[in-house]
């Protein structure tokens, strides 16, 4: 045996190799806010890592407790900061549940609008931070093109590109100008297309980008079960759920498009997800300018609402995934408990799981699937 | 050597030194504004005509930085590092001839004196990257000598088959035996490969593992500020520099352009065409894994390089004038 | 319903409660990770787990589907005294993160849970701000 040598021996028992840890985040270029992540290397392979979060903890859920139910929307929007419109929707319908709020026809097909548009505005986002996390600054760029254009549209109607406040218990603030859809609804058939159609020959296809994404950490379906994960990340596994099929809400039912799947769970496949999503949500939004009828935005609700004693939990499919608003009532005009159910909370929770064993150049591409928002994994 | 040659070889080296300033003025204004372009943004605009004068408006931010040397750094192998990694790059140019004859020094075996000289760079990233006591800085070294080393294998199989075309390892000869015909026409798979490499060697994007701002924070140099950053940032565009001038020199014909006349001018156009061509890709791909990069030198380049010797030896010895 | 609500509680000595928009199973916390358990087996997935401050109780409610679209609400009561519940980490392993939160801001100690340490606050805070109990700086003004 060679151990027995004296030489070998020796050196086997003296050498001692030792694994680094290195704190990655949460100053970081390209960390995804304030993200910690701690790995254990043996040299460019991950051993082992550990996510820290709560660096952006503003204990959201407990100033609700201290705001009227309409003063919490603007915490809301805060969440996700990304996807804004999913998260006040959400908020809407867990509240507009438990104090039995009807809403009006026109506004439920403004707020499926909305939030079909701040998912094409979220996934741009993830998309350029994907090419942004494999060493390519031009994704980004481009990708900011369309989204400011799309952000134009919802400044024209709320006045602000990220913090709307748009929603209100029972419709929306305010009805939307009719010359800015146009607008809109010209720029949505063509050129945005026509963006998304560069953006896949610019990166889809490249060579280099399939071969890093290929097989990449890959997830089954009852993997992403058991560790809670959702959204574009469960159903590139091969899973249909959807809650805006599921749990239909919203003018969904009555619109022609599906739910985007993929089967082969890796990181390609939550990329192919989060394309061919831009453009079923771009279809969405195109039909419910075409078919909106008019009228009524808003029906009356109280200034300062006191739904009944009880609770409610609400799911919500957000851009990155269930969003839950668990509120529970004890008929002041404050939430007693305000709970938010995280989608990124839980999908970075498989983190550990899928980048163990990868190396530390993959776990940038691992992690920018994941398509995480510090500010709704903090709250 | 008598005093007069000296003189003169002070003078011009001194004079290099100056006009490689210039390049990497030059060089970081273009690479702004032609990734700019890319991007379809202006890049810089506000310091002089479409801002020309923002190369000098960092060098004079860099000049005023403190100097920093981490607590923990190894203090003489951090000054060390910028220099072992620059002044390589810097000999190299020496005997890169601009016209015929005019270099600093024409050497009978060039060739293998700027091979010579780049392989000495690695130790200098590696010195840079391992002196700042950084993880960061010192995954990078490691990538960053791994990498170098592995590529220049290729690189150098690919230039013997240059040797074995042209006969001399004197790099005026070998652009003379371009006169005509290219030898990127005649060996197209030699010149991929080296251009490779080359770009690798260069540490740029896709190949820019060692810096790789998005995984290692800013990689070897993360240490590094003020003007010890710009001595870095200098060794980078002076070995682009040298690589594209080998790419010219050795595959692109030099100063000639058949059927005008041979002139330096071709040779400078030349040269910033490759570079421009560099930064095209920086602009356009993402950057590469380290273990398919390692992979890709190893498994392709380097049979794919033997392959093209072969040929070359072959078509050689069997047709006259190749 | 997939799932026989009235069966799986009464198996677990617990009861449905309907009063509220969704059916809820209330359990005592002996049989809280049972429950989980037999559900799990059932086909059921989780979606969420917290806890509600009562005062003198701290309630854990979890929630699950039994279907895309069928919704079940788990809870537990624990005495403010003793707050501790078996964790369903071996259950559902997401409920790590979870059970991580809900100890972090109630105090809720969950037995078995691999890593029960604070998630969001950082480690060495004191006290547990979801709690009634725990004032913001405005109250403690006030009061």
């Amino acid at each position: 045996m060679i151990e027995d040598h004296p030489r070998v021996g020796r050196l086997q028992k003296d050498a001692v190799t030792e694994s680094i840890v290195l704190n990655m985040g949460p100053q970081h270029p390209s960390m995804h806010g304030v993200f910690h992540m701690q790995l254990e290397l043996s040299g460019e392979t991950i051993l082992a890592a550990r996510p820290v979060i709560g660096y952006l903890h503003r204990g959201i859920e407990k100033l609700a407790e201290h705001r009227t139910y309409a003063q919490c929307m603007v915490l809301v929007d805060r969440l996700d900061y990304i996807s804004q419109y999913c998260n006040e929707w959400a908020y809407c319908r867990a509240i507009e549940r438990l104090a039995r709020i009807e809403v009006p026809e026109r506004a439920e097909w403004l707020r499926t609008m909305y939030a079909e548009l701040v998912r094409v505005t979220s996934h741009l986002m993830w998309f350029g931070s994907v090419g942004l996390d494999l060493g390519g600054w031009t994704p980004v760029i481009y990708a900011f093109i369309p989204r400011e254009r799309i952000f134009d549209f919802f400044e024209a109607t709320t006045g602000s590109r990220l913090m709307p406040n748009y929603l209100r218990f029972g419709g929306v603030k305010e009805d939307v100008d009719p010359a800015e859809m146009e607008a809109l609804h010209a720029y949505l058939a063509k050129d945005l297309i026509d963006a998304l159609d560069e953006f896949d020959g610019l990166v889809t296809g490249n060579e280099i980008f399939l071969s890093r994404q290929r097989g990449l950490a890959p997830m089954t379906v009852d993997q992403a079960h058991a560790w809670g994960v959702t959204g574009p990340m469960l159903r590139a596994c091969g899973s249909t759920r959807d809650l805006r099929i599921d749990t239909p809400y919203g003018v969904y039912d009555r619109l022609d498009w599906e739910s985007c799947t993929d089967t082969r769970g890796d990181a390609l496949a939550r990329y192919s997800v989060r394309m061919r999503e831009m453009r079923e949500s771009a279809k969405m939004a195109l039909q419910c300018i075409e078919r909106m009828p008019a009228g009524e935005v808003r029906t009356k609700v109280a200034r300062v609402l006191r739904p009944p004693e009880g609770e409610v939990y609400v799911r919500h499919e957000s851009t990155r995934g269930e969003l839950g608003f668990h509120i529970v009532s004890d008929g002041s005009p404050k939430p007693y408990r305000f709970r938010v159910r995280s989608p990124a909370f839980m999908n970075v929770s498989s983190l550990p799981h899928l980048c163990a064993g990868a190396k530390i150049s993959e776990f940038f591409a691992i992690f920018g699937g994941i398509d995480n928002v510090m500010a709704e994994i903090d709250r | 050597m008598n005093a007069r040659i000296f003189l003169t070889q002070l003078l011009g080296a001194l004079g290099l030194i100056v006009i490689l300033g210039f390049n990497v003025i030059i060089m970081d204004w273009w690479e702004r504004k032609l990734v700019g372009h890319i991007h379809r943004r202006p890049g810089p605009m506000h310091t002089g005509w479409h801002g020309i004068l923002q190369p000098f408006a960092d060098m004079l931010k860099m000049l005023s930085k403190e100097d920093i040397v981490p607590d923990r750094a190894d203090r003489l192998f951090f000054w060390l590092g910028p220099a072992v990694a620059v002044v390589p790059a810097f000999m190299a140019l020496a005997v890169l001839p601009l016209a015929p004859g005019f270099a600093l020094a024409d050497i009978g075996n060039g060739l293998f004196f700027v091979f010579a000289m780049q392989t000495i760079m690695p130790f200098g990233y590696t010195l840079i990257g391992w002196s700042g006591h950084n993880k960061w800085s010192l995954v990078g070294a490691l990538r960053s000598a791994a990498q170098l080393i592995s590529y220049e294998i290729p690189m150098l199989i690919v230039a013997l088959g240059i040797l074995l075309a042209a006969g001399s390892a004197r790099l005026t000869d070998i652009v003379n035996a371009q006169s005509t015909v290219w030898y990127a026409v005649k060996q197209p798979i030699g010149l991929l490969i080296f251009f490779i490499t080359a770009v690798a060697e260069m540490n740029r994007s896709p190949f820019d593992m060692p810096e790789a701002e998005s995984e290692l924070v800013a990689g070897i140099h993360t240490e590094y500020a003020g003007m010890k950053f710009g001595l870095v940032m200098m060794a980078e565009y002076t070995a682009m520099l040298v690589g594209s001038w080998m790419i010219v020199l050795l595959f692109l014909g030099g100063w000639h352009l058949w059927p005008l006349p041979p002139s330096p001018v071709w040779l400078v156009l030349k040269l910033y065409l490759v570079q421009s061509g560099i930064i095209w890709l920086r602009g356009t791909y993402l950057r590469l894994r380290v273990d398919t990069m390692m992979e890709m030198s190893w498994k392709y380049l380097i049979p794919a390089s033997l392959a093209n010797l072969m040929l070359v030896g072959v078509l050689a010895t069997t047709f006259k004038g190749f | 319903m997939t799932v026989d609500l009235e069966a799986v509680a009464a198996a677990h000595s617990g009861r449905v409660d309907r009063e509220g928009l969704d059916p809820a199973i209330v359990v005592p916390r002996e049989t809280w990770r049972q429950l989980a358990q037999a559900l799990s087996e059932a086909g059921v997935w989780f979606s969420d787990l917290t806890c509600v401050d009562r005062g003198e109780t701290v309630e854990v409610v979890a929630q699950v589907c039994a279907s895309a679209s069928e919704q079940i609400t788990l809870k537990t009561v624990l005495p403010n005294r003793d707050l501790t519940v078996d964790s369903l980490w071996p259950v559902w392993p997401g409920m790590d993160w979870l059970e991580r939160e809900a100890y972090d801001m109630f105090g809720v100690s969950f037995v078995g849970h691999p890593d029960l340490t604070r998630i969001l606050m950082f480690d060495g805070f004191e006290g547990y701000p979801l709690r009634k109990s725990f004032l913001l700086e405005t109250e403690e003004k006030a009061s």
